[in-house]
């Protein structure tokens, strides 16, 4: 079940009524067994994987926390090899048969492996990673282990939040689910607000895109040059709509029933550097690397040069974490190396600064830093988007030799699929957009804006929302439902 | 506690009037073919005495308002785009719950198909107008089976076609905002003369198959119209079939004896209408000549074999000559948008219009077979003595059809000159060899042209047969040829 789906606009406020009228302490009970059946719609039999899971690092936490200091590791160690062998082996071995296969193709070996023929399980990495975040926290002592199974088993599978993130720490979700949530208009108000938000990023802007993008990107051959460079730049925006509207309507869900998710995006394309970018790009999963991988590494404790391993080794895993696709580890190792690169390059950065007297503080420089981190992180888009990394090259080397700038006045962008009232729709949704982001940064929220206006206004709002999603949205027949780009992660 | 009421008010407002915008928005998007076809149905309180059901050959084939002038018929064209006999099925199983007709006739095109609905586009045409009910979900429920298939997901869309229509907001236009309803009773009537396609009949001993998914619900219909004490009449509406196509119609032989249910099987008849008059389309679709030759057997076929009563007297129907009067003034207006000659002539074979037909020699109009066949195929009964004459002399040529008199009179101008009293009006026919030609009518020269450099070619007046008014001009006139 999807989130765009006209079950889950059925599954929702049945989930929601039935928790808001049973005694508090079996709501737990009723999240587990609907975030089960959200989970089943989509694979019956690969709930068992959850399951299994769920098991593993629940016994896990409670032994690792009860044994002595010697035999923690061992423990906790085997818990992380057999969920990652779980996850190693439906989502990397025919990765890793194809790439062995390549290298006995290339040394003339006659040897070929064959493939296994297993459907990727969706938001596999995704409750992967929140379990094992779990057991590194109890190891650390970070939380205590859970005893309830059934509480426990909620936590991994918390249907808003279970394939697509954001990934929680059980810090700070599994006390949510022994707390009273009572009902509340206004916090349900709230999370219906989110919802809307996160389906007009979906539905509007998102999927209004992948028309454009999705046209270019299955024939490069036909659509070269500047059509590459468009549909990259608008690549860029649909996976943020996408993923950033599927995590705000996960926070919306949540909320409605008192759930508190964490923050996955903050205004990632108004970042002034890659870095910063990161620290606002899916922020669970940057954190969950930061905590779990960087910091164990050696974090920027060990020196520079070791700073710099630790960050290529992060964000390669990150990118082979996004997909089973060589295509994958280079974006990932793409975005590490720009970080590495920007820091050598700080001293001289400062000192052109300095003898060109820039101003940093002025709008048009920092205009020109968002600028130039857009650039870099869309330049890495390609690699993230294209089918694999010969087809990434192709489409590098049809940019390079770009010689068709007249589509952009021609009238050639309206034949891949949008015509000029869709992309009228389309840049005015992005405006829209890009003025919500740029007062989030400035830490203005747009709904305590409303929240704070005349009844009649608010109400002429979320109608006028609700409606135009409805009209302008990219949903129903001849619309492909399952579309949300991150389930494949 | 007094939080919570008016909390529980605030929503209960916000809900309503959140639903009156999706009313309004979902009637404003809808594509409107199916409350244009079915809003005369819905607005009739009264049952119906005949429903027609079938598939587009019914929509074109068969004109209810024609059953209402000359039988005082009170049906409905039933009939949908691409139906298959198990689309037919639920249709009529909806359409039964919102009247109970005494017959129903139906079309049996279509046996041979194994699956049980064209094109899921096409269904939205019959569905969207029908209320939600448990016999539409149960429809949908049938007619979408198959979770493999690609239509699948769109189930929902015959219980919200929002779902499918809210991307008209790049197509919306005046139509959508204020559109004319169906004046024919849910009948099409679609406008050419197509030459037909070569067919050859066959033996009805040959058949497609034993059985078929579309036969299997032509059983369910028959049974279900049995139950419910509605009679029925198959039919197999004319059109130039190939062979798998007729033998797919001879499987209804065996399941009409078995139900001793009629059939009138048109094909095989091939004699009610002539494909070179009637054909809309190459092979399949009947035009307005065909189409009123076909309702007026049914209308006779009807009144001859059930009871059916003739309701143009009645009162309670008042409604309906205003609709026919309204149907009528539709016909005229199509009359006065054709172009084509061939076209007007097809139109002219309609019992309530008169016409003069005014085509000169010099315009090559007689030298084209289907011109002949269009005129002799209008007069309706009597033959046209000077037609040969003229188009070997290459002279003009007049034909007056005089519906109220029931009398036709055609002229090869070269050598006649005539005056006759027709209903319209005198008609006296100068002499032509003088070069000057005119017809008057009524005291008007039906061939006054704005310049003497100009030449009519033909000149079309279309009459109200009862009134003798003119309804429809025609005329193709070019530059004199000497």
């Amino acid at each position: 079940m999807v989130f765009n789906s006209f079950d889950f606009l059925i599954f929702f406020p049945i989930v929601v009524l039935i928790y808001y009228l049973i005694p508090h302490k079996v709501r737990y009970i009723w999240l587990l067994i609907s975030s089960y059946y959200f989970y089943m719609c989509w694979n019956a039999s690969y709930a068992l994987l959850i399951l299994f899971s769920t098991v593993i690092t629940y016994l896990g936490g409670l032994v690792t926390e009860r044994i002595s200091q010697k035999w923690k590791k061992p423990v906790v160690f085997l818990c992380i090899a057999t969920n990652l062998g779980v996850l190693g082996y439906f989502k990397y071995f025919n990765f890793f048969i194809n790439s062995l296969n390549d290298v006995f193709g290339q040394w003339n070996i006659q040897w070929e492996i064959a493939q296994v023929d297993v459907l990727l399980p969706v938001g596999i990495s995704f409750y992967t990673f929140q379990a094992l975040g779990y057991i590194l926290d109890v190891y650390r002592r970070a939380v205590r282990a859970e005893r309830n199974f059934l509480r426990y088993a909620l936590f991994v599978s918390f249907f808003p939040q279970l394939v697509a993130g954001p990934i929680e720490r059980s810090k700070d979700l599994l006390p949510q689910f022994k707390e009273r949530h009572y009902f509340s208009l206004v916090q349900v108000r709230d999370g219906l607000v989110l919802m809307l938000g996160g389906y007009f990023l979906k539905l509007v802007i998102g999927d209004r895109i992948a028309v454009v993008v999705d046209t270019v990107y299955a024939n490069p051959e036909s659509y070269g040059g500047y059509y590459i460079v468009i549909a990259t730049m608008l690549f860029a925006i649909q996976i943020y709509c996408d993923f950033g509207g599927y995590s705000t309507i996960a926070q919306g869900a949540a909320k409605v029933m008192g759930f508190h998710l964490t923050d996955n995006f903050d205004s990632p394309y108004l970042a002034r550097s890659v870095a910063e970018f990161w620290r606002r790009w899916h922020m669970t999963l940057s954190g969950w690397f930061r905590d779990y991988v960087y910091i164990p590494l050696g974090g920027n404790r060990k020196g520079k040069l070791r700073k710099y391993l630790n960050c290529i080794i992060v964000f390669g895993l990150s990118g082979l974490w996004h997909g089973a696709e060589w295509n994958f580890v280079v974006w990932g190792l793409l975005n590490g190396l720009y970080q590495v690169v920007g820091d050598l390059l700080k001293p001289l950065r400062h000192k052109a600064s300095r003898v060109m007297r820039l101003n940093g503080a002025t709008f048009s420089h920092k205009l020109c830093q968002t600028v130039a981190t857009f650039i870099l992180v869309d330049f890495a888009w390609v690699f993230f988007r294209a089918d694999n990394m010969t087809v990434a090259l192709q489409m590098m080397d049809s940019v390079l030799h770009a010689d068709n700038l007249h589509i952009i006045a021609d009238g050639s962008l309206y034949k891949l699929g949008l015509d000029w009232r869709n992309y009228m729709i389309m840049l005015l949704s992005i405006v829209v957009l890009l003025v919500v982001d740029f007062l989030k940064k400035r830490g203005v929220s747009v709904r305590s804006f409303l929240y704070k206006q005349e009844l009649w206004f608010r109400w002429l709002v979320y109608i006028a929302g609700v409606l135009i999603i409805l009209i302008f949205g990219m949903w129903g027949v001849g619309y492909n439902e399952q579309g949300f780009i991150y389930f494949q992660f | 506690m007094k939080q919570r009421i008016l909390g529980i008010i605030k929503v209960v407002c916000f809900l309503s009037l959140l639903l009156l915008c999706l009313c309004g928005i979902t009637r404003l998007f809808q594509r409107k073919t199916s409350v244009i076809k079915y809003a005369d149905f819905f607005a009739q309180k009264e049952d119906f005495d005949v429903l027609f059901f079938g598939s587009s050959h019914v929509v074109n084939g068969i004109f209810p308002m024609e059953l209402w002038e000359d039988y005082g018929i009170v049906s409905y064209n039933c009939g949908g785009h691409g139906h298959q006999l198990a689309t037919t099925y639920w249709h009529m199983q909806n359409i039964l719950e919102y009247t109970t007709p005494k017959l129903i006739v139906l079309d049996i095109f279509g046996m041979h198909y194994e699956t049980k609905y064209a094109a899921a586009e096409q269904l939205h045409e019959s569905f969207d107008i029908m209320p939600i009910s448990e016999t539409k979900y149960r429809a949908v429920q049938d007619l979408f089976d198959n979770p493999e298939s690609e239509d699948y997901a769109s189930r929902w869309a015959y219980f919200w076609d929002f779902s499918v229509y809210h991307s008209r907001w790049n197509d919306l236009k005046a139509e959508d905002f204020s559109y004319k309803v169906n004046c024919q009773k849910g009948a099409e009537a679609r406008i050419n003369v197509a030459e037909p396609m070569d067919y050859t009949i066959i033996g009805i001993d040959e058949v497609y198959a034993e059985d078929t998914i579309s036969q299997q619900y032509l059983c369910r219909i028959i049974e279900d119209c049995q139950e419910r004490g509605i009679e029925i009449l198959l039919t197999h509406l004319p059109y130039p079939a190939v062979v798998e196509y007729q033998q797919a119609a001879n499987m209804t032989y065996k399941v009409a004896e078995k139900y001793d249910v009629p059939y009138i099987d048109f094909v095989h008849m091939n004699s009610v209408v002539e494909y070179d008059t009637d054909c809309y389309d190459k092979g399949s679709h009947l035009n307005p000549s065909g189409a009123r030759k076909v309702t007026d057997y049914l209308g006779e076929y009807i009144m001859d074999n059930y009871e059916i009563p003739d309701r143009r007297k009645d009162e309670v129907y008042e409604q309906w000559h205003k609709d026919y009067d309204e149907y009528t003034q539709w016909k005229y207006e199509k009359l006065n948008e054709q172009t084509e000659l061939d076209d007007l002539l097809m139109l002219l074979r309609d019992e309530e219009l008169s016409a003069c037909i005014y085509i000169a020699g010099s315009s090559g109009y007689l030298e084209d077979g289907q011109v002949h066949r269009l005129l002799d195929n209008a007069v309706i009964e009597g033959s046209l003595k000077k037609l040969v004459p003229a188009t070997v002399n290459k002279s003009d040529y007049l034909l007056v059809i005089d519906r109220l008199q029931e009398k036709i009179w055609d002229f090869d101008l070269a050598q006649d000159k005539d005056t006759l009293d027709s209903s319209m009006g005198r008609v006296v026919i100068d002499d032509f060899s003088s070069g000057d030609k005119k017809i008057w009518i009524d005291k008007v020269n039906m061939l006054e042209k704005e310049s003497a450099d100009v030449e009519v070619w033909t000149k079309v007046l279309v009459f109200d047969a009862s009134t003798g008014e003119i309804v429809s001009e025609f005329e193709r006139a070019g530059e004199r040829m000497e």
